[in-house]
């Protein structure tokens, strides 16, 4: 990250240099209106000298002190020569050296105030700079007092802007470096999803084929076989999909949500709803095998139920892991949740306290079906929930 | 069937050029939103106050010699109500910004208000104050939103100043001169500020670039890249789509000419990203997912060398073509050129190692100028020479790496 405070400085360095040309610039078109009462030449002299050393000095200067001094006492140089050669302040004359004391030689902080042990000289800098510039408006026809004040308030002004980069540039710094850490993650999620679907593809590469027969038209292949084609193709992207959105395949794979024509995606899928608890302070852990195919309204009553019951082992059992099993047969889909918390007498306990009788026992009874309720103080708890297939 | 019309709109080949993964690209507009505004926008506005500050005690000054300080007086009124209005609505409303338009009122009707106090005073030493305090608050504006609106506001501002400044030039004499420097003083802040804004923000946006395509690095031999990756799964999501409509029989069979092409530009696509992706290596995608490399930089590494680099050798890689691009002067045309390989033919001795050159061919790179930190990078990838010869700038480096048995990860030799 050195890189971007070598940037840094190049930015202040332009900055300076515009600045304080700028004022440089300024200054001499001040001095170069006929006033009858300047030496024009000397003064002109002077600025040239005044000009060429700022741009030199901040336009090439790697010596930070070094160019700002030198800026800030041909400044202060001319200032003085100019107070002196005038007899009379014209305002003209006034505005240059406030010019040159509060424009040019302030541009130096930009260059000194990112460097912490340079802040001192740069204090006396200023504080030279700006006696200097209300001196020589002490001359009859100056303005002193405002003189001193704008100048002031100028110095001030570049010193804030500056402090304001280097405050910038340190929180892009860190920010950057937050952004790099999360974004490497990214990618590497990103290059595993590619692999996924490539490797996927590798295996059955149906849609490929499926594709190259759609762009004939399909002509020349029975309408039903395509569309069965199509629909068995169709599915295996969809899988691939929600694989792809789940961050670990383990559990995901229980259920494959069933219609093709229903183009939602899954509500909650029980990797979603294993994080939701894990977030929670519950390990849930999966066993099962298989893929299950249910329909929308009775996989969501089961996923709802379950994630119930998972809820009361966290609020209720005193331990932080539970198990669910999944299992089928040809007529029913069983869900097991099981905890080995501090379990109860069920026959005490109304199960309608536990929040049974509508979140669990209401939503399995709309889908035909049936739930379950197993323990004994101190042996954990078992709910068994199960729903027909289709 | 609007949606896959746009299938086939997207079909459409893109040319060369930089294209950025939308992750990338969402990463990199966060961290852009917002630099150096915030509530770091602190500093700024003391400096600002600072400036309205001087240019409010230079009214108090001046107020004695004003024939009628009246107008000049209201204009400092509607100054402060309009910047108090406009703070107390951000921070009450949630609205995200002050539309330009009722800045610009508030601009006009200070401005003419001063004019009117002031003009004709001129040769008194009255020139505006609240007019030019403009430019001072204009500084956050430059900064939190628009450079180029406060820039082009400001430098209205001091226009108009000047202009009237110089219209009482025939009766104020020399002290038409303090009046076009007071107009300047509407203008240098904003400018400053400005040109200090959008600097931060280059210099950020560089910086970030790399850190982003830094990520490849940690890539394993064949990388399919995050954009190749995006693609694929647009390409699966068109394809899904179309293939559920024709299962679920929503479209008709024979399939229309329209669809036919979809479906066939789609299935050229796929095949192309899943055999593309195959033979591409970090480096590529680095240079093709980066702002200031993609079209800055050719690579050619026809054995795809570049994924047998260990993690450092990479990181280093990248950076110092970084650092080339970056040191090149801005008119240089011709893009750096890579070039890995051919590999050395197997030493007996270390059976496992590859051994392939890396050179790398720079034009405009002005003699000295090069970042001291690119000879050290390119020390980190392996011993290399250099050279400049007609203003090309050739650097050589042996690479060796070890192929670490089956995993397929390879060490770095020294």
């Amino acid at each position: 990250m050195k890189r971007i405070l070598k940037e840094r400085d190049r930015l202040l360095r332009r900055l300076a240099r515009v600045t304080g040309m700028t004022g440089a610039l300024g200054a001499l078109l001040c001095l170069m209106v006929p006033t009858g009462s300047t030496p024009g030449s000397l003064a002109w002299g002077m600025l040239g000298c005044l000009a060429v050393a700022a741009a030199v000095g901040l336009a090439t200067g790697r010596d930070a002190v070094g160019s700002s001094v030198a800026v800030v006492a041909s400044a202060g140089a001319a200032v003085v020569a100019i107070a002196l050669v005038s007899g009379r302040l014209h305002p003209s004359t006034a505005t240059a050296i406030v010019l040159l004391s509060g424009i040019s030689a302030a541009s130096v902080s930009f260059i000194l105030v990112v460097r912490p042990r340079l802040r001192i000289p740069l204090a006396l800098l200023a504080a030279v700079s700006i006696s200097l510039g209300t001196a020589a408006s002490f001359r009859p026809g100056g303005m002193p007092g405002l003189a001193m004040l704008s100048m002031s308030l100028t110095w001030l002004g570049t010193i804030a802007i500056a402090l304001w980069i280097e405050r910038a540039v340190a929180v892009a710094v860190s920010r950057i470096d937050e952004v790099g850490g999360a974004h490497r993650a990214e990618r590497l999620a990103s290059e595993l999803e590619a692999r996924q679907r490539q490797d996927a593809r590798l295996l059955h590469d149906t849609v490929l084929a499926t594709l190259s027969l759609l762009a004939h038209a399909g002509v020349g292949v029975a309408p039903e076989t395509l569309r069965g084609q199509a629909r068995e193709d169709a599915r295996l992207l969809r899988q691939l999909r929600l694989d792809a959105t789940a961050s670990s395949q383990a559990a995901s794979t229980f259920f494959t949500p069933e219609p093709p024509d229903d183009d939602e995606a899954l509500g909650a899928t029980l990797e979603s709803v294993k994080q939701r608890f894990g977030r929670m302070g519950l390990d849930v852990h999966w066993h099962g095998t298989g893929q299950v195919l249910l329909p929308r309204e009775t996989l969501d009553a089961l996923l709802g139920a379950m994630a119930e019951c998972l809820e009361n082992v966290r609020r209720h059992s005193g331990v932080v892991e539970a198990d669910v099993t999944v299992t089928d047969d040809a007529t029913t889909v069983r869900a097991m949740v099981t905890d080995a918390g501090v379990g109860f007498d069920v026959a005490a306990v109304d199960s309608e306290r536990l929040g049974f009788a509508e979140s669990v026992v209401g939503r399995l009874h709309a889908v035909g079906g049936r739930v379950r309720l197993f323990s004994s103080p101190g042996s954990g708890t078992t709910v068994m929930l199960e729903v027909p297939k289709p | 069937m609007s949606r896959h019309a746009a299938v086939a709109d997207r079909a459409r080949p893109t040319g060369r050029g930089f294209r950025r993964p939308s992750r990338s690209a969402r990463a990199a507009d966060a961290a852009l939103e917002g630099i150096g505004g915030g509530r770091l926008a602190g500093g700024l506005l003391v400096a600002a106050l600072l400036l309205v500050t001087m240019h409010v005690l230079h009214f108090a000054v001046l107020v004695p010699f004003y024939p009628d300080a009246t107008a000049s007086a209201w204009a400092w009124v509607v100054l402060f109500a309009g910047t108090a209005a406009s703070w107390a609505i951000l921070a009450l409303v949630r609205t995200r910004w002050i539309a330009p338009s009722v800045m610009l009122a508030i601009a006009l009707a200070v401005v003419v208000l001063d004019v009117v106090g002031t003009q004709g005073a001129l040769y008194l030493g009255v020139t505006p104050t609240a007019a030019p305090a403009i430019g001072a608050l204009l500084m956050p504006v430059a900064v939190l939103r628009d450079p180029r609106f406060a820039v082009a506001l400001g430098s209205t501002v001091g226009a108009i100043l000047a202009v009237c400044a110089l219209a009482q030039a025939e009766q104020a004499g020399v002290q038409a001169v303090v009046g076009v420097a007071n107009a300047g003083t509407a203008v240098l802040p904003v400018v400053v500020t400005a040109l200090a804004s959008s600097g931060l923000r280059r210099i950020v946006r560089f910086e970030l670039d790399l850190v982003l395509v830094q990520s490849t690095v940690g890539t394993s031999t064949r990388a399919v890249g995050m954009f190749a990756s995006e693609e694929l799964a647009r390409l699966d999501d068109d394809a899904e789509r179309l293939l559920a409509d024709v299962g679920a029989g929503r479209v008709p069979l024979p399939l229309t000419r329209d669809l036919a092409a979809t479906a066939g530009s789609l299935a050229t696509r796929l095949r192309m990203r899943l055999m593309e992706g195959r033979s591409d290596t970090w480096l590529k995608h680095a240079v093709a997912e980066s702002e200031y490399l993609a079209d800055a930089v050719d690579v050619h590494d026809p054995d795809g060398l570049a994924g047998a680099l260990a993690q450092g050798q990479r990181d280093a890689l990248l950076l110092v073509l970084w650092l080339l691009v970056s040191d090149r002067s801005r008119a240089a045309a011709i893009p750096v050129t890579v070039r890995l390989g051919p590999a050395t033919p197997h030493d007996p001795m270390h059976p496992r190692r590859t051994a392939f050159p890396v050179s790398i061919a720079a034009h405009g790179v002005p003699r000295g100028r090069t970042d001291p930190s690119t000879w050290e990078a390119a020390g980190i990838v392996g011993p290399f020479e250099s050279s400049v010869a007609n203003g090309v700038r050739t650097i050589t480096i042996d690479c060796a790496v070890e192929n670490r048995a089956d995993t397929g990860d390879v060490g770095l030799v020294r």
